[in-house]
């Protein structure tokens, strides 16, 4: 079975590029350059004007990427796919229509699953309140003092433990396996 | 201006190059750990972004190919391309003068295969990966670090890395890796800061310790380490490598902030009447109108006091400051009251102070290198060094002497210089410098001709060894002996001038060996006060030329009746005892003793 046929290997793959590629190696440096440019260590002309744009654009990315991995984390996990081959899949027919679906229900509870997931939702949720919080902030610059430089840097720092906290809530050892 | 630590950073992200030439990822990353980037590709030159206090200079590779990558393309590990690039920033041919890499930065997982539309939209130039690179147990990373490791043992290596620490902490401790900073550590900037001070390969950012040669820099870095704790440190080299030098670069390295007191002392002039005065002040007495004065001791306090040449130090002041070092107090001459001092001594010396012949106290020594030892190359082992040295040298006597013209230094007397083994080391080489230029103010050029060196010394690093030569040759040392040997090329052209001549080459090769064995014999004597011009032992001297431990006393008078035995005519002195005494202790040859005992049996 190919990584394209394989639920389980998709979501891994697809939560592995939202946690490393997207998360660590893009939103954050970025971030961390912000920071930066606004504490006058590093000058780029027309940077803070167009990272307005290019943070929002990431934050559709990012929403969109959560709420696809936990839309399709029960059903990409779940022990029910080795019921679709062998041996499993010999069984007789009047066993399969409760077995898989009863494993399935044990899994779901045993795993933690829900609680995970909404805890993964709310930390997105609050990465979102900040990160609007912070567009907010950049949109106001003109009335910008060194104090308000401050705070806008430590609403950044914030959003960037928000997105590592984010990170560490997501299942890295995948539940049940 | 200071010169910037140049890292050497290896990931496939960062490292590639990008068509419409701005690689933000990397400009990201720079901007995050405030780096210059240094790659001179065109990600570099198109960049529009400015650090404007770089702590470090970066060089970006990518270790695969292409280096610049579209949909369609096939991109692959290079692991041979990683390596040229590390050793064009680490050989010291190939980089001149130049410090080597301070560190190395490692990503760990490399993402290889085709650049999909789909993937080069995501990030451009990236391909999908496969999966055995997202494999912890195949991390392309920890194969380079691997390589890394064999080839470049001295060179730090850090993982850089957004995978998690724990899923390859026991195997980069074990390939090498000095740390790890993860990617999205808010930290990372401090990290590696303190990653680079502790493990760093830096040169002396303030240019007092001259030297980019991998064994000065190895050496800083000892003495980063020791000034990190805080302990007293016992510096060691040959005269005049620089010791007072290295104990300032330590007193420097602590605190960066505010200067800590340095205080030098040479050891020797603290002579038992007048050490205690010096060393611990004098109380101010009115009766007898005597003036306090601060002794050297309390001047260091809350700083360092350097100990040159220790070894010189008399009993009774060892004995003085190992008081000192156990009680951290002092009483000032005519005093009552204990001062307590906190300070840090810092010894040097060019001796095997640990002799006891030297009569240094151990218990001293032990306190004296409880932050451990720092050993400074002698100069013929940093000869790359040198043009920076005589650079510096050479300018600052032009500045002593007034009216003294700028010269350059050319690339003969640059040769000339390295040839020479320098046995004062950096001293000898600053006194040769300074004479040259004073003896020679009003010249453009320093030439050879301009250079004196040691008086009975000629020790260049070309000799031309003649037998044809009327003069007595100089004495000839192991080394010349073996590079004259090692030149020596018989090839088939030259039949007609060596034909005939292998009793001659044999009985040559014999009087050398002998000559071997009589420095041998001279060196294993046995003195007592009976023999006191000592007496010589066959089965030592053997054991020491042939460097076989198990060698026993019979066959060692065999080697001897080997050897000598051609020379028996010519022998002297201690060669004749040595081959009687052989001879006593084997009357038979080898051979025939073996086919007596093989008989016998």
């Amino acid at each position: 079975m190919s990584i394209a046929d394989n639920p389980l290997q998709r979501w891994e793959r697809d939560r592995a590029a939202l946690s490393h590629d997207v998360l660590k190696n893009q939103l954050l440096p970025l971030i961390f350059k912000l920071s930066n440019v606004l504490a006058r260590k590093v000058e780029d002309e027309g940077f803070v004007e167009s990272f307005a744009e290019s943070f929002s654009k990431q934050m559709c990315s990012v929403r969109s990427q959560i709420e696809k991995l936990c839309a399709n984390v029960e059903d990409s996990l779940s022990p029910r796919c080795f019921f679709h081959t062998d041996p499993l899949a010999a069984a007789d027919p009047r066993t399969m229509s409760w077995l898989p679906n009863l494993v399935h229900d044990l899994w779901v509870r045993a795993s933690g699953l829900e609680p995970r997931t909404a805890a993964v939702k709310e930390t997105h949720a609050k990465f979102e309140r900040v990160a609007s919080v912070v567009l907010l902030s950049l949109k106001m610059r003109s009335g910008l003092s060194l104090s308000r430089v401050h705070e806008l840097r430590g609403s950044v720092a914030a959003l960037a433990s928000e997105v590592s906290s984010m990170r560490e809530v997501l299942p890295y050892q995948l539940p049940g396996k | 201006m200071a010169i910037l630590p140049k890292l050497l950073i290896i990931d496939d992200l960062f490292g590639r190059n990008v068509p419409d030439g701005r690689n933000s990822d990397r400009e990201n990353l720079c901007a995050h750990f405030l780096w210059r980037d240094a790659t001179g590709d065109t990600a570099a030159k198109g960049s529009r972004q400015e650090v404007l206090k770089p702590v470090a200079e970066a060089v970006f590779c990518r270790a695969q190919f292409p280096l610049e990558s579209m949909p369609g393309s096939l991109v692959e590990n290079d692991i041979h391309g990683a390596l040229r690039i590390l050793r064009s920033g680490w050989s010291g041919e190939m980089r001149g003068g130049a410090p080597p890499w301070a560190m190395v930065l490692l990503d760990l997982c490399f993402y290889t295969g085709e650049v999909t539309d789909a993937s080069h939209r995501r990030t451009p130039g990236m391909p999908e990966g496969r999966p055995e690179d997202d494999d912890p147990k195949h991390y392309f990373g920890l194969t380079l670090l691997d390589a890394i490791h064999r080839e470049f043992p001295e060179l730090p290596v850090v993982i850089l890395s957004s995978k998690p620490r724990e899923e390859v902490s026991l195997e980069f401790s074990q390939r090498g890796a000095v740390g790890f900073i993860a990617r999205d550590d808010l930290r990372g900037p401090e990290l590696l800061e303190e990653a680079l001070f502790r493990h760093g390969l830096l040169p002396d950012a303030s240019g007092e310790a001259i030297g980019n040669s991998l064994p000065v820099l190895l050496a800083l870095r000892e003495a980063r380490r020791a000034a990190r704790h805080g302990q007293n440190v016992l510096i060691r080299g040959e005269r005049g490598t620089g010791k007072e030098l290295l104990a300032r670069y330590l007193n420097r390295t602590v605190s960066r902030s505010s200067r800590r007191p340095f205080v030098p002392v040479n050891s020797a002039i603290l002579t038992p009447p007048m050490f205690a005065s010096e060393l611990f002040g004098i109380e101010r007495k009115t009766a007898t109108d005597v003036d306090a004065k601060v002794g050297l001791v309390e001047t260091a306090d809350g700083g360092d006091l350097f100990f040159d040449e220790i070894a010189d130090m008399p009993a009774e002041v060892q004995a003085a400051v190992l008081r000192v070092l156990q009680e951290r107090q002092i009483t000032r001459v005519g005093g009552r009251e204990s001062i307590p001092v906190d300070v840090r001594f810092i010894s040097a010396t060019n001796v095997d102070i640990e002799l006891e012949e030297r009569g240094f106290r151990a218990d001293l020594l032990d306190r004296l290198c409880l932050g451990g030892s720092v050993w400074l190359p002698p100069l013929r082992e940093r000869k790359s060094d040198i043009p920076l040295l005589v650079e510096s040298f050479v300018r600052d006597a032009e500045k002593r002497g007034a009216g003294t013209m700028h010269r350059e230094i050319t690339a003969d007397a640059l040769d000339r210089l390295c040839g020479y083994d320098w046995p004062g080391n950096v001293r000898e080489l600053q006194s040769c410098i300074h004479d040259a230029v004073n003896r020679h103010p009003d010249v453009e050029h320093l030439v050879p001709a301009h250079l004196r060196f040691g008086s009975d010394k000629r020790q260049f690093a070309e000799r031309n060894i003649s037998g044809a030569s009327n003069t007595v040759p100089p004495r000839a040392d192991l080394g010349c002996v073996l590079e004259a040997l090692g030149r020596c090329n018989f090839a088939a052209s030259d039949i007609g001038e060596w034909a005939g001549h292998l009793d001659h080459l044999q009985l040559e090769h014999t009087r050398l060996l002998a000559r071997y064995l009589q420095a041998a014999l001279d060196a294993t004597k046995r003195r007592t006060p009976a023999a006191p011009q000592g007496q010589i032992q066959i089965h030592p001297a053997v054991k020491l030329i042939t460097g076989d431990p198990t060698l026993t006393a019979s066959r060692a008078a065999d080697v001897v009746k080997r050897l000598l035995g051609p020379l028996v005519d010519e022998l002297d002195g201690d060669l004749v005892e040595a081959y009687e005494t052989a001879l006593r202790l084997r009357p038979k040859s080898p051979r025939k003793s073996e086919a007596l005992a093989g008989a016998r049996r």
